[in-house]
């Protein structure tokens, strides 16, 4: 019968699965007939098993963040293509109202009908001066309480700071 | 390798031409791995994720000189191991024979691990020397053979073999609190 030690090296080297056969079946004979080397075999296969499934840990939720930022590669953003699309659609509409003949013929058109105009404006002039009367009443009971006013100065200072935003961005990616 | 994904070269051309999606995958891909592999050495959260930082960091501006044609993972976890040397030097830790009783245990470890059936081989982790740790953890988890560890670590495989079934023994007994043989 192989002394513990020996049945111990061929155990490690199972593990390994590098054993031979003969080695084999030297290992599943004494095992057979030693419940200590046995015991031994099982508590190590198990363990060692339960290694590979040991739970993973993970850095901080910003890991990655704080990585790209260190080596100093920015987030692609679609603010600067969304900015560029209006910048050029802005253009475009300006370029065809200065040069287009379309421009001068509705202007020509809009001269000569200067009453038709007059009258057309008198109409919009009468509705808005009706939705006032009837908007008034909940816009003078609504500004009584501060928190109009406030919502107001927030929306004022969230487009200021929406532009600037699409600046920088816009700066960003020129850079 | 046989545990873990391993990544392509393309992606590693893309992290190169500054593709962030590819960075974010690299990260994503790795992180996990590299941060266990440390933290199970260092025993420390914060000093785990600093050490995986900087393996980031360091791994990722030397791009260039990776050779594609290897695993990544042998690259990456050769910078963590070397920073995990470096950090335990510093701290004056002595690699080798590592006073076993160190154990930081902190709360975010003993929340998390309370809720896994495996907090016994967890903690018999923890109370082994940092190399058999070490030689465990990258063979038995990480599922890297004896040259690929010799490469991370530069220590021959004849000595990684005595070591890892060294460390297997050790290991069984903090489990099972006996000694055979």
């Amino acid at each position: 019968m192989m002394i513990h030690k020996e049945i111990e090296r061929l155990i490690q080297k199972r593990l390994d699965g590098k054993t031979t056969v003969e080695e084999e079946h030297e290992i599943l004979l004494h095992l057979s007939l030693c419940a200590e080397c046995q015991q031994f075999y099982q508590e190590l296969v198990q363990i060692t098993d339960a290694v590979g499934g040991v739970i993973e840990f993970f850095p901080s939720h910003n890991f990655n963040e704080r990585v790209l930022k260190k080596l100093g590669i920015k987030k692609s953003s679609p603010w600067p293509k969304v900015a560029t699309a209006f910048a050029g659609a802005w253009l475009g509409s300006l370029l065809f109202l200065l040069f287009s003949p379309l421009t001068k013929i509705l202007l020509g058109k809009g001269l000569t009908s200067i009453p038709a105009f007059m009258h057309l404006l008198n109409k919009i002039v009468l509705a808005l001066t009706s939705l006032g009367h009837f908007i008034m009443p909940f816009v003078e009971k609504s500004f009584k309480s501060p928190a109009t006013a406030i919502g107001l100065i927030f929306t004022v200072f969230i487009i200021y700071f929406f532009g600037r935003m699409l600046k920088k961005e816009a700066k960003c990616s020129s850079s | 390798m046989k545990n873990g994904i391993e990544i392509d070269a393309q992606l590693i051309l893309s992290a190169l031409n500054g593709d962030e999606d590819a960075y974010q995958k690299i990260l994503n891909i790795y992180k996990g791995r590299i941060f266990s592999y440390v933290y199970r050495i260092v025993r420390n959260y914060h000093d785990a994720e600093d050490i995986t930082f900087d393996t980031f960091i360091r791994s990722f501006k030397s791009l260039k000189s990776f050779d594609t044609a290897k695993p990544f993972s042998i690259w990456l976890f050769t910078i963590a191991h070397n920073l995990v040397i470096d950090f335990l030097r510093k701290n004056k830790q002595n690699y080798e024979y590592l006073d076993e009783s160190h154990s930081t245990n902190n709360d975010f470890v003993k929340e998390y691990e309370k809720k896994r059936k495996l907090e016994k081989i967890e903690q018999a982790l923890t109370k082994l020397p940092p190399i058999d740790c070490e030689l465990v953890i990258l063979y038995h988890k990480e599922g890297h053979s004896y040259d690929e560890i010799s490469e991370i670590l530069k220590i021959p495989v004849s000595t990684i073999k005595i070591r890892l079934h060294r460390a297997r023994k050790k290991l069984r007994e903090l489990v099972h609190g006996e000694t055979f043989f």
